[in-house]
């Protein structure tokens, strides 16, 4: 049962859902009207977990790989998103998909290296990010993947709670101690 | 740092501002999802699988019933239905008689041994009216249907068949005797 549920029982009258609660159940709709088939609720599911998704999975492999395996998430999930009994936690499911399939990558994918510097990146900016993106990925695993939800995908803290599925305090202490970690891997001021 | 642009966006952090600036190169591009593959009906093959295993079953019957009746129909061809009707010989056994005088004469009204043979069915009864043989298109042969020199013949050739099989009675008890003989002998010898 719902708070609004709870308080219109209470004193007996509509009180309005909270956003929160309006946006959990539009989406419970949405995975509704996807299990029977619906394309449009799905694309619009996909629209709003894809950057989840992707973030996580940038986490943990490289980004050239990361859009396909976001594509891989996602065609599993609509193959069995029929399995899925709890409609408001499809944002944890989701991130654990997406973990899972960025684990088989490693375990199926022959080992490689990112070209270097000189190769690959055309200026000095997009080397810099690479630098402080494999700097993320030494973290620890709650570490990395907030800080890239954060910093990469933009998302605020909040946003980040309430996709995955974790509590606010703990994304909020997740953010302060990542970030932290990564200012002394990259020095005081951002870079080595 | 500043917390509260770092959880919220509220507020200023340049140095947290710099990092997203450079960190979003590798931001989610906005792109279609994945072309759903559909799973296409196909007939699951689980539906043919009981008809199948009737119609399997229903031709082993089929089968089983239609060897069951040809075997039965040919036992019933090569079947010879002999009625004896009351037989008025009786079978003299004058050889075994003249030559021991503990062998028993055959008892009157019996049945020759050559009509017991294996593929001959005999039914002896005595006539009962409204009482039809199985066999409706074979004659049966009863011995009193017989002309009076038929029965003569058949009588003779009783006979004769009696005093033949007396004979090799007594060839077959002469071999066996001669045989005891020779074991015996042969046991004293060792």
């Amino acid at each position: 049962m719902s708070n609004s549920d709870i308080a219109e029982n209470i004193f007996m009258f509509p009180v309005p859902a909270s956003p929160a609660e309006e946006g959990a159940t539009a989406e419970a709709q949405m995975i509704e009207r996807a299990c029977t088939g619906d394309r449009d609720a799905f694309t619009d599911l996909y629209k709003i977990y894809a950057p989840l998704v992707h973030g996580i999975v940038l986490a943990r492999v490289p980004y050239d790989e990361a859009q396909d395996i976001v594509q891989e998430v996602f065609l599993s999930a609509y193959n069995n998103l029929h399995t899925l009994r709890d409609r408001n936690v499809i944002g944890s499911w989701l991130a654990t998909i997406a973990r899972n399939r960025a684990t088989e990558f490693y375990r199926h994918a022959r080992p490689t290296e990112e070209l270097s510097d000189e190769i690959s990146d055309r200026n000095n900016r997009e080397a810099g990010a690479r630098e402080i993106l494999a700097a993320i990925r030494t973290m620890p695993e709650a570490y990395r993947e907030t800080l890239v939800l954060r910093l990469v995908e933009g998302m605020t803290g909040i946003e980040i709670a309430e996709r995955t599925g974790l509590k606010p305090e703990s994304v909020r202490v997740n953010l302060h101690r990542g970030m932290e970690l990564l200012r002394k891997t990259l020095g005081v001021g951002g870079r080595k | 740092m500043n917390d509260e642009y770092l959880w919220q966006k509220t507020g200023v952090d340049p140095e947290i501002e710099r990092l997203e600036q450079k960190l979003a190169v590798f931001r989610y591009r906005e792109s279609t999802p994945p072309v759903m593959i559909t799973e296409t009906t196909v007939a699951s093959p689980r539906r043919w699988r009981i008809p199948l295993a009737f119609s399997f079953a229903a031709a082993l019957v089929a089968v089983v019933l239609i060897s069951a009746m040809l075997i039965k129909r040919s036992n019933t061809d090569n079947d010879a239905v002999v009625f004896v009707e009351n037989p008025e010989f009786e079978i003299a056994s004058p050889g075994p008689a003249a030559i021991e005088e503990r062998k028993v004469a055959p008892s009157p009204n019996v049945v020759p041994q050559f009509a017991q043979a294996k593929r001959v069915k005999v039914i002896r009864a005595s006539h009962v009216e409204g009482r039809r043989p199985k066999t409706e298109d074979r004659t049966p042969v009863t011995v009193a249907a017989l002309s009076r020199e038929e029965k003569y013949a058949y009588r003779q050739l009783m006979i004769a068949l009696s005093i033949s099989s007396s004979k090799l009675k007594i060839v077959e008890d002469t071999i066996n005797g001669n045989e005891n003989i020779e074991r015996t002998n042969s046991t004293n010898q060792r």
